[in-house]
């Protein structure tokens, strides 16, 4: 499942020089808008040509300038979802789904009809012309195409960018899925930190044509450093959590994480099951003993780790909580008035209320 | 599904009726009996017929008849595939500059006082070799779509080769050449012999058979450029085969029809606007149309008046409030 990319290549006044290898399921491409991940998404499917530089897929080379290997796009058995799930319109969901496997040869299809349906919930639309479905269902149909084609890598180029937020939600859910689901490696290019932090296993951060970091996204996403490239209102540090219970009285779940207990309201989970929790930093206060007669469900004992040192008023405090690292974004007012420093031992305040559905992925 | 077979069905059906009225109408008339008479006899009957009827039906009307089939169908399909391929209603299969190559080519040979023979085989030729031109330009052209590239090269070099055509017109002797000429660009299917039909016939079955076998790719060049690349389509390659593919029909139309218009542009959406835009449903219907309708205004060509007029003169007249009738009725469009 390994993906390894070291490319160059000028567009007019922009240039790309991304270098970047990932052992991982999701690899996320991760930037703002321009920043040259959708343009480094298609030099690996091969819809544009680098100047120079690597492209290899699990073993398989699609483009080395030095060896003189270039794979066009049609025969790299790549599985692409654009943005707006374009479907024939003329055809049934069914044969717009057929279409996908139509230039696989029998030998190496790997991916089944039924599969496909049941991993993504279409059998019902089947028979359906797309100006029947919604935009969810589409990009679930045009998620389907792309993996009946049985292909090497799965290429998705901001799916949810065109949904409005309940389909987001909705197709997330899907591709979750699709991640534990689907043994080839899967490259997600978004701007929504939310997206990235619920789906991927490697974070590449992209800014202005190149690769500035490369690694674990529970790990980037508690680096005070890359506070400013995350997103600061939407960032926040991301642990592994399972539920334990589920109190149907007061419709909260209690997650454990290893660094303690954690409360968060209409969880749609089971017992057991893994989770994937982000908390966001501005979600988070701190206090130097816990708190009496609040309401903070959630009061996590840790140490503080490190300190931004940003201009503004407000910063941003990592905490160590039994070896996990947690952000909490807070007014340098209040760093100096707690006396906060590295290693002084606190208390991080989380509104159970705060850990919502947009926060929570499955693991 | 059901309404399509019955389209089918009763565009065929058309179609025979029309073929049985082509042969049965003219100054000669030939009662349908006379003409069942003679499938008979030369299917290994014995009653001889009166030689004047077999020559008439066989001799005259029949390859003109099959002439206006094949013309009608070629057009039809080669439209219906370039419509498809430029994503664009407007296209016919001049877009590329068939047309204006094959009369350049016909233009000269009769400038040149070459034979009949000549006179198509340059037409043909030219017609090829405009396309060519025009594909090998159009394609070079990186930093711009390569359709659009490939539409302003036909269009240019088409007008080019008007001019080139306009100034061999200029010059050309009024007495013998000119005439030709004119009779020539206003298309005619009148003087079309079988020996012209072995030629062109198998040249454009040569062309529809890609298309046909590359029915189901057709389809998704009309997804967008990138994704068809993605889904494993080789544009570049399928363009080109159905660039051919179309020309070849085309140019072999041309060369022993002349030029007429308007069947290649509106017959493909005529059969749109029943069949829906699947290329395997869209092409048979829009050859079956097409077959049709040019052997009924061919048809009408030859009856209406004592002398002949030429098609592209009634191809508007009769197909316009025929497309309109069935845009109006129908409820899908492109």
């Amino acid at each position: 499942m390994r993906i390894e990319v070291e490319v160059d290549k000028r567009l007019g006044a922009f240039r790309v020089a991304a270098r970047f290898a990932s052992d991982a399921g999701v690899t996320a491409l991760f930037g703002r808008s321009g920043s040259g991940k959708t343009t480094l998404l298609n030099l690996i499917a091969g819809l544009a040509r680098p100047d120079r530089g690597r492209i290899s897929v699990d073993g398989t080379a699609f483009f080395d300038s030095v060896r003189g290997v270039d794979i066009p796009a049609h025969r790299r058995r790549i599985g692409y979802v654009f943005q707006e799930g374009r479907l024939l319109p003329h055809l049934t969901v069914r044969q717009n789904l057929l279409y996908g496997r139509f230039f696989t040869p029998e030998a190496e299809r790997y991916e089944s009809l039924e599969r496909v349906l049941a991993l993504l919930d279409i059998g019902h639309l089947l028979e359906r012309r797309p100006h029947r479905l919604s935009g969810g269902e589409k990009q679930r149909v045009a998620i389907g195409r792309a993996l009946l084609a049985s292909p090497r890598i799965l290429l998705l180029d901001e799916p949810l960018a065109a949904l409005d937020s309940a389909r987001k939600s909705e197709i997330l859910y899907y591709i979750e899925r699709l991640r534990d689901e689907v043994r080839i490696p899967i490259v997600y290019v978004s701007h929504a930190l939310e997206e990235v932090v619920r789906l991927a296993d490697t974070l590449v951060l992209v800014s202005a044509g190149e690769v500035t970091e490369v690694g674990p996204v529970a790990e980037l996403a508690a680096r005070l450093d890359l506070r400013p490239q995350l997103g600061r209102f939407e960032g926040g540090a991301v642990l592994d959590a399972r539920v334990a219970e589920q109190d149907l009285a007061s419709g909260l779940a209690r997650l454990e994480f290893a660094g303690g207990t954690l409360y968060a309201p209409d969880v749609d989970a089971l017992v057991g099951e893994r989770l994937r929790v982000r908390i966001r930093a501005r979600d988070v206060s701190l206090a130097l003993t816990p708190p009496r007669d609040a309401s903070f469900l959630n009061v996590i004992s840790g140490t503080v780790s490190a300190i931004g040192d940003e201009p503004g008023a407000s910063v941003d405090v990592r905490l160590d909580v039994a070896g996990t690292p947690l952000v909490a974004r807070i007014t340098r007012k209040s760093v100096g008035a707690l006396g906060l420093a590295p290693g002084r031992p606190v208390y991080a305040l989380v509104k159970a209320v705060a850990i919502d559905r947009h926060s929570v992925g499955y693991a | 599904m059901k309404t399509h077979a019955a389209a089918y069905a009763l565009a065929a059906v058309v179609l025979a009726a029309l073929v049985l009225l082509a042969l049965a109408l003219g100054r000669y008339p030939v009662s349908v009996v006379q003409l069942a008479t003679l499938a008979l006899d030369k299917l290994g009957g014995t009653r001889p017929l009166a030689p004047m009827i077999a020559t008439v039906v066989l001799d005259i009307r029949g390859p003109r008849v099959l002439s206006a089939v094949l013309v009608g169908a070629s057009l039809a399909a080669a439209g219906t595939a370039f419509q498809g391929m430029f994503r664009n209603p407007l296209v016919s299969p001049d877009i590329l500059g068939v047309s204006s190559g094959a009369a350049l080519g016909a233009v000269l040979a009769i400038f040149l006082s070459l034979g009949a023979v000549a006179v198509q085989a340059f037409a043909f030729a030219g017609g090829l070799a405009a396309v060519v031109l025009v594909y090998l330009i159009g394609s070079r052209l990186r930093g711009h779509d390569p359709l659009l590239a490939l539409v302003l090269t036909g269009v240019l070099i088409g007008t080019l080769l008007g001019s080139a055509i306009a100034l061999l017109t200029y010059l050309a002797d009024p007495s013998n050449q000119l005439p030709a000429i004119t009779f020539w660009l206003l298309g005619s299917l009148a003087s079309i012999a079988p020996r012209d039909l072995a030629i062109a016939a198998p040249l454009a079955l040569l062309g529809l058979v890609p298309m046909l076998l590359l029915r189901w790719r057709m389809n998704l060049l009309a997804l967008p450029d990138d994704e068809a690349r993605a889904l494993g389509v080789d544009t570049r390659r399928l363009r080109a085969v159905v660039v051919a593919a179309a020309t070849l029909m085309t140019a072999a139309s041309v060369a022993i029809g002349g030029i007429i218009g308007w069947v290649g542009l509106l017959v493909p959406h005529a059969a749109r606007l029943v069949v829906g835009p699947d290329f395997g449903r869209l092409l048979p219907l829009a050859m079956l149309i097409g077959a049709a309708f040019l052997l009924a205004v061919d048809t009408l060509c030859r009856t209406v008046a004592p002398i002949e007029v030429p098609p592209g003169v009634l191809t508007a007249f009769i197909g316009t409030p025929f497309f309109l009738w069935l845009f109006a009725a129908s409820r899908r469009s492109w």
